[in-house]
């Protein structure tokens, strides 16, 4: 899911334990009935909590360099179709790449309709993935229709300036995520606007990702959305439709939240073949369909063709994903780089990006608007502060250390600013981070115009303690770290309002808080 | 919709049973109120002890938003959402 603005709450939590650390964090929570189910909900224990990093394009590179060793390679599809693919060059062969070759069919679409043709998946087979893709419909829009039922049935909108969700009565009116609020007051007068509460919606999705992790080995988690590996899963499931309609049930009764499923043989086309049967459908689909499914679909729907990329394909006349089978791989990767050969892959329906959960993010942000565009350079510092804080906190949840630091600002004519640099040692402590990031606001923040939004991002992970370090600052470092940890673990206990430090100060008596911080009007809600 | 922030400890009648909390009356100030419908429940597990949230309907019509602390078995009520 892309960024997305809206909702309250900032909370900089971590989202999922490390390898090894087991548990949850002290911070995750779930919800535990519905209006569905009051009565028959059951404490469960915690379940770990939400990923919200970013996403990590690593692993798409290298489904990229496996796809690209693939493809020099004599072509497999067409022995393995008829029967003669060694077990090596099996084992060797991407697991999706037989898209085009094995046998299979679109086995089920519309809503909840499922008529999966038994034995039409290798199910376990050493080749075959089977992955499902596990989608909340109209999620932070359905939280408050549940919350408040005096919502249901009329259109929602959830979010501040912009669209974060909309129930699906404001869709039929035009409206989307991401859509400013202006526009959809215009297309959609009667639509009602709530403030999100993040806290709430994770309390939700950590109870549904935690059903997802009782059904398959590795989940892969986004903010309101899920992918979940059941390959190798058949022996213990049997009927892996039913497993899934079983899924849909415990999550229904659980949260009295609906789901689209998705099942196919990678990523892509587990999500394609869901968005097909939305809200609340499950839909299954072989290999050996991929080609017909994909080929006459809209060519934005093709994972990784974003807005631009699909307004460049169109621009060539290129509107359908089969039209896009026709450019050659290299003249892909000229066009879009390393992206063009995922897309020369996806196209034809192969994926191999694994599901993993994440240990290491790509980046941490942490952002806001103000709640009122602001100047006051001791506001923004405090502000600045206590994202630096937010962020800082993850990483050190998480055993990393970011040695590159951004921050990023908007101004209240909209137009932006950001800027990084990197420091010369990785660093989870706040003050080092904050010392960098206040630097570079000071830079960044020139003109005479009042402040919008702020945010800041760290990424360059590595490992903490797998640096070198400083032979004459390692005393006081320690000291100061040792601090950062017990800050985390009374913050982790008591909320993280209960410690607040320097210039964070000033947020205090003008932001309202609750026990897990300052109430942000927009923090991000980017995984 | 109006939501106002109450945040205030309340004393509430509750069935304990098969493991759920389900809260059945309140009292604000002077006066009770009866629950007709839990709307939604779920778990904060921030903090060393977890928080049960209930939003509830009430015989007005007016939706709350009650807490258990987990800690100290205190109610809590966090807000009302007022038609309008």
């Amino acid at each position: 899911m892309p960024k997305v603005h809206g909702p309250r709450h900032d909370d900089a939590r971590p989202l999922r334990p490390l390898a090894g650390e087991g548990g949850a964090p002290p911070d995750s929570a779930r919800p535990v009935a519905s209006a569905a189910a009051p009565e028959g909900a059951q404490l469960a224990p915690s379940p770990s909590a939400t990923n919200r990093m970013a996403p990590v394009r690593r692993e798409e590179r290298a489904a990229v360099e496996a796809q690209g060793r693939e493809h020099e390679a004599e072509n497999p599809g067409a022995r393995a179709a008829a029967g003669v693919v060694s077990e090596a060059e099996a084992r060797a062969r991407p697991l999706d790449e037989d898209s085009e070759s094995a046998g299979g069919v679109v086995t089920g679409t519309g809503i909840a309709g499922i008529a999966a043709a038994p034995g039409a998946t290798r199910r376990g087979g050493p080749r075959g993935r089977t992955i499902l893709h596990v989608d909340i419909d109209a999620f932070f829009a359905a939280i408050e229709q549940q919350r408040d039922p005096r919502l249901k049935g009329k259109p929602v909108i959830v979010g501040a300036g912009v669209i974060a969700s909309c129930s699906y009565e404001a869709r039929a009116f035009g409206l989307k995520a991401g859509m400013p609020l202006s526009e959809a007051k215009r297309l959609c007068p009667q639509a009602l606007i709530i403030d999100g509460h993040a806290q709430i919606y994770r309390c939700f999705a950590e109870e549904i990702f935690t059903r997802c992790r009782a059904i398959a080995p590795e989940v892969e988690t986004y903010l309101d959305e899920a992918y979940c590996d059941l390959t190798g899963t058949e022996r213990l499931h049997g009927d892996l439709d039913a497993a899934v309609r079983q899924l849909k049930d415990d999550i229904r009764s659980g949260t009295g939240l609906t789901v689209t499923c998705g099942l196919g043989p990678n990523r892509m086309l587990a999500k394609l073949v869901g968005k097909t049967v939305k809200p609340d459908g499950f839909a299954r689909i072989e290999a050996a369909a991929a080609d017909e499914f994909l080929r006459d679909r809209p060519i934005d729907q093709l994972a990784g063709v974003g807005h631009a990329h699909a307004k460049t394909l169109r621009s060539m006349n290129l509107k359908t994903i089969g039209d896009l089978r026709a450019l050659p791989e290299d003249v892909l990767v000229a066009l879009f780089g390393v992206h063009g050969r995922l897309l020369y892959e996806r196209c034809r329906g192969r994926d191999t990006a694994p599901v993993t959960e994440r240990e290491v993010p790509l980046s941490i942000s942490r952002e806001t608007s103000f709640h009122r565009d602001t100047a006051d350079r001791g506001e923004i510092e405090g502000m600045l502060e206590y994202l630096v804080g937010r962020a800082c906190r993850t990483t050190r949840e998480l055993a990393i250390r970011p040695r590159t630091i951004g921050v990023h600002l908007r101004y209240s004519d909209g137009e932006g600013a950001e800027r990084e640099r990197s420091l010369a040692q990785a660093s989870d402590t706040d003050p080092v981070v904050l010392e960098l990031a206040l630097d570079l606001l000071r830079r960044l923040f020139t003109r005479r115009v009042a402040l919008h939004a702020v945010g800041v991002r760290l990424t360059n992970f590595s490992r903490a303690g797998g640096e070198q370090g400083s032979l004459f600052d390692e005393r006081e470092a320690g000291r100061r770290a040792q601090l950062y940890r017990t800050f985390d673990r009374v913050r982790g206990e008591y909320g993280h309002g209960v410690v607040v430090s320097g210039r964070a100060l000033r947020l205090k008596n003008t932001i309202v808080e609750d026990r897990h911080g300052f109430v942000l009007r927009t923090p991000s809600l980017t995984k | 919709m109006r939501q106002e922030v109450i945040d205030e400890a309340v004393s509430v009648r509750a069935d304990f049973k098969g493991g759920t909390v389900t809260p059945v009356v309140f009292r604000r100030g002077a006066t009770e109120h009866r629950v007709v419908h839990v709307n939604s429940r779920w778990i904060d597990r921030a903090g060393r002890h977890p928080r049960f949230y209930f939003s509830v309907t009430v015989e007005s019509g007016d939706v709350y938003q009650l807490n258990l602390h987990g800690s100290d078995l205190v109610w809590w009520l966090d807000s009302v959402t007022l038609e309008g």
